[in-house]
């Protein structure tokens, strides 16, 4: 399965652009997408997923132009939007399977599904539950058992993680790699540990444009032998702060751990070894 | 103080730069020309016995601040109301919460921005019906204050009554849209049958039209004694032709009166203060919460995400009937039990009472009850926020929103199905054809205002507009063919609800793809 992004765009008004000819190519595999806030991940994602129609450009799943034919990427989608909400006077069966019929399925196999997914995200003993009496965090399970209801072979997650608690998180993360083996996955996040340590591809976005993509191992070349660490003080600090693209820093008694990114370092500063990151910070500050 | 200033602009900004407000600022208009009916028109707005004004200023001034302190209240109550509701949607109230703000502070800004709403409708209503004096009063002389005393005594005191008493609803059933309504209603109508009646009650009468009414029909009795000067008010069938018409002078309003006018003000913001202490503040998740504990039980244990005993494979379907089915789920939930309750009293009653009454007065009740169902049939995905699962769906167009008029139609002829039953017995199929055509009107209706609006409050404003009318025996304003029977009605309607779908159909496709 091959999902083909071509120069597409998206323009708000006639000077803003949410995406700039932004093209990227999407096979098999978990695809981390990474950008800060106004970046366009949204954008792209509901793009893919057929919400939004693009300013210009186009998209080929298989060879087929979504833009052009959106139900052809609807039948094997699963999205999980990353603000969302449920019919709070259904049930979980009856949420699900109304789902089920939107995504185009049914037949008497449907019920027997949601109830194996709703065991797997442990909450079959509430499943005759109204969801307006469920928890945020039982609303994303939800959420998620909905993405897989249709068997999907494009699975969109945006901030998938919100609402889980950390062992669920990391759960979460082995589902998302078994399920990877035959399906495009596309991750969207601004937690960079959910993506580090899953996803195949990166890509790093920044003001609707695409700044890089490539293997993990490759983007963090990119800030390996840039990434050091020193002490100082607060007062220090503030002024390091404008002089140095810090990424991190933490107390230690009365004063300060810094991590930062540059091309020479400053004295009595350590050598680390960059993590993605640092990597994201680097393409994205420089 | 500057704070305060702010947040009623930001209120009333919100509102006015919403598409609706074009639309409720079109809708004004057009209630203001129905307000002074012209020569030809088949219809009085205001008539004491055989008695109509001649369109004079006075009369013109009068009438049309008689009817925007009846109507514009009735109607306004309905745009206006949900202020607060629409911070607990959108969350803003949470911010709000957070704030130095004081309840009292809140509301009155909540008060003060609906009456500046309801303030720039009247003057829409004013504007109008001095355009209609130039129009219809040929002969007359134009008096301004023949308009601007009624409207500043009658009318705007009126509108402020109706924020507060709005308000004050809001804050003690924040969640309960029906007992807002229903208990509106009920002061609505005690209060109008009160001010009509002949003992002078300025007491019960917050619409202050008791008093000037009284006047004018004594003017009346001046010119023509002992003839039949009885009152009747609102959309009433029968043209100006029928009638005598008298030249009215604008009455004076007396000092009690004023009295009464700024006692009920007074007595009303003062409650509005004290309701104030009693605001949630949006504090209402806890009562959630309660319910949640009970019920979501044995959920300690996390989620496995361990979905390798799904072994179950998917059949795909194109089948309309799992989302009709949910679709009727979700609206059978959405109504409290009594509304179903007075639904199938309505069902019974159609049944049984003569077909005229039945047809003409039951129907129309009972299909209105729906009006929660109805109104946000197009933009409940935007309410709820599952929009992003429709519209990345299936062929969203060609099957959910087909379902979901076919699910609105199933339940309006489900409730017109003893009347729809009778009709057939009788053989009137013209009747027959009519009734299923108006529950095709009905849910088009709601879904393409949905569409056009992207929400509620006009279908609503409408649907009471059209109840209300029905009832009184406008012919123009029925849609389910009480009043007409006849195949010319049957194939207007025909050609108006293929209109309405096919709009409907294809604005809602361009949102989707």
């Amino acid at each position: 399965m091959q999902l083909e992004i071509k120069n597409i765009s998206k323009k708000y008004g006639s000077n803003k652009f949410g995406l700039k000819e932004y093209s990227i190519n999407i096979s098999s595999g978990i695809l981390g997408l990474l950008g800060p806030n106004g970046a366009g991940k949204s954008t792209l994602i509901k793009i893919i997923s057929s919400i939004s129609k693009p300013t210009a450009g186009n998209i080929f799943l298989d060879g087929v132009d979504i833009v052009k034919n959106p139900n052809s990427i609807r039948k094997v989608l699963g999205y999980l939007p990353q603000d969302f909400g449920v019919y709070p006077n259904l049930n979980a069966y009856e949420f699900l399977e109304y789902i089920g019929a939107m995504k185009g399925i049914g037949g008497k196999g449907l019920r027997q599904r949601i109830e194996q997914l709703l065991e797997g995200v442990n909450l079959i003993d509430v499943a005759k539950n109204k969801l307006g009496t469920y928890s945020g965090g039982m609303k994303q399970r939800i959420g998620i058992v909905q993405v897989l209801l249709n068997d999907p072979k494009i699975l969109i997650f945006d901030e998938p993680t919100v609402g889980l608690d950390p062992e669920e998180r990391l759960r979460f993360r082995d589902l998302l790699s078994d399920l990877a083996s035959d399906r495009i996955v596309i991750l969207s996040s601004h937690i960079v540990s959910d993506i580090e340590s899953i996803a195949d591809e990166v890509a790093i976005m920044k003001k609707g444009e695409l700044i890089i993509k490539d293997s993990q191992e490759n983007i963090i070349n990119l800030a390996t032998g840039k990434v050091f660490e020193t002490t100082m003080d607060k007062i220090a600090l503030s002024q390091f702060k404008t002089n140095y693209n810090v990424v991190s820093s933490y107390r230690l008694q009365n004063e300060f751990r810094v991590r930062y990114i540059a091309e020479k370092p400053a004295e009595n500063s350590q050598l680390m070894t960059a993590t993605l990151e640092d990597a994201y910070i680097y393409a994205t500050k420089k | 103080m500057l704070q305060l200033k702010n947040s009623i602009k930001g209120n009333f900004l919100q509102y006015v730069r919403s598409y609706s407000f074009l639309i409720t600022i079109a809708a004004s208009i057009y209630v203001a020309f129905s307000f002074v009916p012209s020569e030809s028109a088949n219809y009085s707005t205001m008539r004491y016995g055989d008695f109509v004004g001649a369109y004079n200023s006075s009369w013109i001034g009068f009438v049309t601040a008689i009817m925007s302190s009846v109507f514009l209240s009735l109607f306004g109550f309905f745009l206006i109301n949900g202020s607060l509701k629409k911070d607990i949607d959108t969350r803003i109230g949470q911010i709000v919460g957070a704030t130095r703000i004081s309840n009292a502070a809140y509301i009155f800004t909540k008060i003060w921005s609906n009456f500046i709403i309801l303030l720039v409708i009247l003057s829409m209503v004013l504007i109008v019906s001095i355009g209609l004096f130039f129009l219809y009063g040929k002969g007359f002389d134009f008096n301004i204050l023949d308009f601007i005393q009624p409207y500043l005594f009658i009318a705007i005191p009126s509108l402020l009554l109706i924020v507060s008493l709005s308000i004050i609803l809001e804050i003690f059933f924040p969640k309960k849209v029906f007992v807002q309504y229903g208990i509106f209603l009920l002061v609505f109508f005690f209060t109008l049958f009160s001010s009509s009646e002949t003992e002078n009650n300025n007491v019960t009468d917050l619409f202050g039209i008791q008093q000037p009414l009284k006047l004018v029909e004594q003017q009346i009795i001046q010119q023509y004694p002992k003839s039949d000067t009885k009152l009747t008010i609102g959309l009433v069938s029968g043209g100006r032709d029928t009638y005598k018409v008298v030249e009215i002078k604008t009455p004076s309003f007396s000092k009690q009166y004023l009295l009464y006018r700024l006692f009920w003000m007074f007595a009303l913001l003062v409650l509005v203060y004290i309701a104030s202490f009693f605001f949630h503040r949006f504090n209402l998740k806890e009562k959630q919460r309660i319910v949640e504990d009970k019920t979501t039980t044995n959920t300690s244990t996390n989620a496995s995400f361990d979905i390798k005993k799904t072994t179950e494979s998917i059949t795909k379907t194109t089948k309309l009937t799992p989302l009709i089915r949910t679709e009727l789920t979700v609206f059978l939930r959405k109504n409290p039990k009594w509304v179903w309750f007075l639904t199938v009293c309505g069902m019974a009653m159609m049944g049984i009472l003569h077909l005229d009454i039945a047809h003409g007065i039951i129907l129309p009740i009972a299909w209105f009850l729906q009006i929660a169902v109805w109104s946000d049939i197009a933009t409940k995905d935007k309410a709820y926020r599952t929009h992003y699962f429709v519209n990345s769906s299936y062929k969203p167009v060609q099957r959910l929103f087909v379902s979901r008029i076919i699910a609105g139609v199933i339940l309006a002829l489900t409730i017109a199905l003893p009347l729809l039953l009778r009709l057939l017995f009788a053989l009137d199929f013209i009747a027959f054809a009519n009734v299923i055509l108006g529950a095709l009107f009905i849910v088009l209706l709601a879904i393409f205002l949905g569409v056009i609006t992207k929400g509620k409050k006009l279908f609503e404003i409408l649907f009471f507009f059209l109840v209300y009318s029905n009832l009184n025996k406008i012919s123009i304003t029925d849609y389910f063919g009480s009043t007409h029977n006849t195949l010319n009605h049957t194939g207007l309607m025909l050609i108006f609800v293929t209109i309405l779908f096919f709009m409907s159909y294809f604005l809602k496709k361009r949102n989707y793809e």
